[in-house]
């Protein structure tokens, strides 16, 4: 897909909570060896989707000026929404003071309901429908204890102030993909606390296969090769997959080095990719351009070529994602099972 | 227009009372003032009361104890503010008794802070503080007054033990008082090395939930005087309040509810600090109760401290205060707690208060307020 | 407080919106009708979100809605245009006097299992 008129980041914004666990912590509660990352992020007791995205946004907002007036969306894609009904997004436009004359919508694709979201404010944009609008990917993602995903699920966001190219972005939108099939490698059923998911099923057939089908569809329609990328940014359910993605469709350990937080920060789902994009924005010069690769279990992947432009250096998110990352302090799972609310009472 | 004057009192011990409502227990402190003075013409029936809506789902309690006590001919109010809840009633029933309306009038209140858990008793005694800074906030009364403690202590170089100085002596007045809830001396030490609340304020910087009943006959002197009765007068009162908010007040640790409320009631009464020599004073907290004594005039801003130290206040001192333990130790049954000040003022002034008596009383100070000094109640006591 | 009236004040708890008196200047949060000061109308006034903590302590006598997560810090901040309010301190395990925060959106308790979640301000350290 390519836009009508030309549209891209105005600014950016980010958030990781302050708590990390260690996956030897958990993997030594379970006596097992595995340990897919090294730590995720935890959210504190009074954090969740709403709170998240709120600071993102907060951050996009005011690391980039936005003029908030303008902002005619905002849309937040989450699997882990406080409300199973009631609008998260409706907090976000009190709490920010954006205009009340505002699109809203909460999204759901599992971990690629945050590029679904920028996929539709690019689209009104474009349209000439609305002059900006806010996308953000947001989880307090939940795993089942003693499950694998209990590694990996983790919290965190990022949100992209859009507006078109003429009011000044830091990164310009240049074309889109998306690729969608039946595939249900993992889900969470209504009134259910916990997803469910296939185990290897998640990898050949709904991962790799839908990533390959999106950048692949993305190449060969538009003409791109992955040395045309400064940066790759994949979906990072775990280490594993994003690498040996980049590496199946030709990219560098070095495209996607600045983008992969997933050791530290663990898969943090609607934000994982979105998160990555903020890390790699942060390092990006002028003219470099940004391949982002979606995922969602379900299952689909949403690719996009973004080309940075000299606003990314008056621009970036203050602070960058590495400070975020680096200020974070351990947690034990006592402190996360009782924040995550897993204690019986 | 009436001279209201008190002539007799009714009250339980402070204490727990598992097996006992909040009807049972005013019942038995009215019933032992009707009985004990033979108090039987009640115009009035005014009950101060703080937590039973909140805690029972009980409201217009007034109405209710006037029906558990089968008093058909009385008229009724129902007071509820705390802290101060008992000392609306009181104030109210002497304007009452003072225009005229009324010539006999009981009054008090009661509280059974037992019927709820921990949590409840906390967020319930922070409810008269302004919900939007407190209540919403997690602030409570105690953490909000532990942050304003700090600040005392740094502007006027006090050190932690000076904080604690006055519940010290109030336990000390305690251990010998019938009808108190905490008899158990304590030490500087102890204070200290208590479970903090919040620092710096410890367990015992703070007053305990107690259940209790108190209440007192009012009436117009020369239907007493007829009557028979011995009487102690109520020579002045006053009231008046302040921002809730601390920090929108001149100073956030000067009590200026109090101290303009204390200048209405000695004008009224026609007498100066210096002639009151017994105090009862309301103060949930130490540091509420060092900054009711600075507001009072009887030293700079910042020296009571030094003053309880001095033993100015102590039961053999120049103006022994809180005879009896104060809301620390005898016992803090919200509703209730003012109507038992004027209990033990009267005590004070009949020569009836044994092991705590103090020498020659001449005028008696009760103060009373709402929360952290947002409305206060000056009353002086005096003559019989 | 209830589900209705925590709604009516939402706006100023979310962006920390205090009230300005038109006659003498002088500022409030929580905003207020009337100034305290001199009794002129107040006008809506937006504090900085940034200021720094002039005294804490840690709240270990938990109210009821406040006692699911154990003991928390309370303080008094000095905001950047020198009002000082009273708030909920988060993400801060060791506070300290003079210590920058910032005021964000937090949740604060809900209105039980069923009920709805209440958000407000709380301040944590600044970030980076």
């Amino acid at each position: 897909m390519k836009p009508g008129n030309d549209v891209g980041i105005y600014g950016y914004g980010a958030y990781i909570p302050r708590y990390f666990i260690e996956n030897k912590i958990i993997s030594s509660l379970w006596k097992r060896d595995a340990q897919p990352i090294q730590s995720k992020s935890f959210p504190n007791y009074d954090e969740d989707t709403i709170t998240i995205s709120y600071e993102a946004a907060l951050r996009a907002i005011e690391s980039s000026k936005a003029p908030i007036e303008k902002i005619g969306a905002i849309f937040i894609g989450s699997e882990s929404k406080p409300y199973a009904v009631k609008p998260s997004g409706t907090v976000l436009v009190d709490a920010l003071g954006l205009p009340r004359s505002i699109l809203s919508a909460d999204y759901e694709f599992a971990c690629k309901a945050g590029t679904e979201a920028m996929q539709t404010v690019f689209g009104l944009v474009s349209s000439g429908m609305i002059e900006m609008g806010i996308a953000i990917g947001a989880d307090t993602a939940q795993g089942r204890p003693g499950d694998e995903l209990e590694y990996t699920a983790a919290a965190g966001g990022a949100a992209y102030i859009i507006s078109r190219v003429d009011m000044g972005v830091l990164a310009r939108l240049e074309a889109s993909y998306s690729y969608v099939s039946d595939t249900p490698d993992f889900w969470r059923r209504s009134g259910e606390d916990y997803p469910r998911h296939l185990y290897r099923f998640t990898g050949e057939p709904a991962y790799f296969h839908h990533i390959m089908s999106s950048v692949k569809g993305l190449f060969e329609k538009y003409g791109y090769q992955p040395s045309d990328f400064a940066y790759a940014v994949f979906h990072q359910p775990n280490y594993k997959f994003p690498t040996r993605v980049a590496a199946k469709l030709g990219f560098t350990r070095e495209q996607i080095k600045p983008g992969l937080v997933v050791p530290l920060v663990g898969n943090t789902y609607s934000g994982s990719s979105l998160l990555g994009l903020a890390a790699t924005l942060d390092v990006a010069k002028p003219g470099d351009k940004i391949l982002l690769a979606s995922f969602g279990s379900g299952a689909g992947s949403d690719a996009m070529v973004f080309e940075v432009t000299e606003l990314i250096e008056e621009r970036r998110m203050v602070p960058p994602v590495s400070k975020m990352i680096s200020r974070m302090s351990p947690g034990d799972y006592s402190t996360y099972a009782l924040y995550r609310d897993m204690l019986k009472r | 227009m009436g001279r209201p004057v008190i002539v007799g009192v009714g009250y339980t011990k402070v204490g727990e009372y598992w097996d006992k409502d909040v009807f049972q227990l005013a019942y038995t402190a009215i019933k032992n003032l009707m009985d004990e003075y033979g108090v039987d013409d009640v115009d009035a029936l005014y009950v101060g009361n703080a937590l039973a809506g909140y805690y029972d789902r009980q409201l217009a309690l007034a109405s209710h104890v006037a029906d558990a006590l089968s008093l058909y001919d009385t008229a009724v109010s129902t007071f509820s503010s705390g802290g101060a809840s008992s000392a609306q009633a009181i104030y109210n029933a002497v304007l009452g008794v003072a225009s005229g309306q009324f010539k006999s009038v009981i009054v008090g209140g009661v509280e059974k802070m037992s019927e709820e858990l921990p949590a409840k008793v906390v967020r319930g005694t922070s409810l008269v503080e302004n919900s939007f800074l407190v209540d919403y906030n997690g602030l409570t009364s105690f953490s909000l007054q532990a942050l304003i403690a700090q600040m005392y202590m740094e502007e006027f170089g006090l050190k932690r033990e000076d904080l604690s100085l006055l519940p010290v002596l109030e336990h000390e007045n305690s251990s010998k008082s019938k009808h108190s809830q905490f008899r158990n001396r304590i030490s500087i030490e102890m204070v200290l090395n208590a479970p903090p609340v919040a620092e710096p304020l410890t367990i015992f910087d703070v007053s305990a939930p107690g259940d209790g009943a108190a209440f007192i006959a009012v009436m117009d002197e020369d239907y007493a005087r007829k009557n028979g009765f011995k009487y102690v007068k109520i020579l002045g009162m006053g009231s008046a309040s302040q921002p809730a908010n601390p920090l929108e007040r001149a100073s956030p640790y000067m009590f200026e509810a109090t101290s303009r409320a204390l200048e209405k009631a000695l004008s009224g009464a026609g007498i100066t600090i210096e002639d009151v020599n017994h105090l009862e004073i309301y103060n949930p907290t130490s540091i509420a109760g060092l900054l009711v004594l600075d507001s009072l005039g009887l030293c700079k801003r910042g020296e009571s401290a030094k003053l309880v130290g001095d033993g100015y206040f102590s039961l053999e001192g120049r103006a022994p205060v809180n005879t009896f333990g104060g809301a620390k130790a005898r016992g803090d049954p919200k509703g209730a707690v003012t109507a038992y000040q004027f209990v033990e003022a009267f005590l004070q002034h009949m020569n009836m208060a044994g092991d705590n008596q103090i020498g020659d009383v001449k005028y008696s100070l009760i103060h009373s307020m709402v929360g952290f000094d947002i409305s206060s109640y000056v009353f002086i006591l005096g003559g019989g | 407080m209830t589900e209705i009236s925590d709604w009516i004040y939402r706006i100023s708890r979310y962006r920390l919106i205090g009230s300005k008196c038109v006659e003498c200047g002088e500022v409030a949060y929580p905003p207020r009708l009337t100034c305290y000061k001199c009794g002129g109308k107040m006008a809506d006034y937006q504090l900085p979100r940034r200021g720094k903590i002039l005294y804490y302590t840690v709240v270990k006598s938990l109210p009821e809605r406040y006692n699911r997560y154990g003991a928390y810090p309370v303080a008094i901040v000095e905001l950047e245009d020198g009002t000082r309010i009273f708030g909920l301190l988060t993400d801060v395990d060791n506070p300290e006097k003079g210590m920058e925060v910032e005021a964000v959106l937090r949740k604060l308790y809900t209105y039980g299992e069923h009920g709805k979640i209440i958000y407000g301000v709380k301040f944590r350290p600044v970030l980076g």
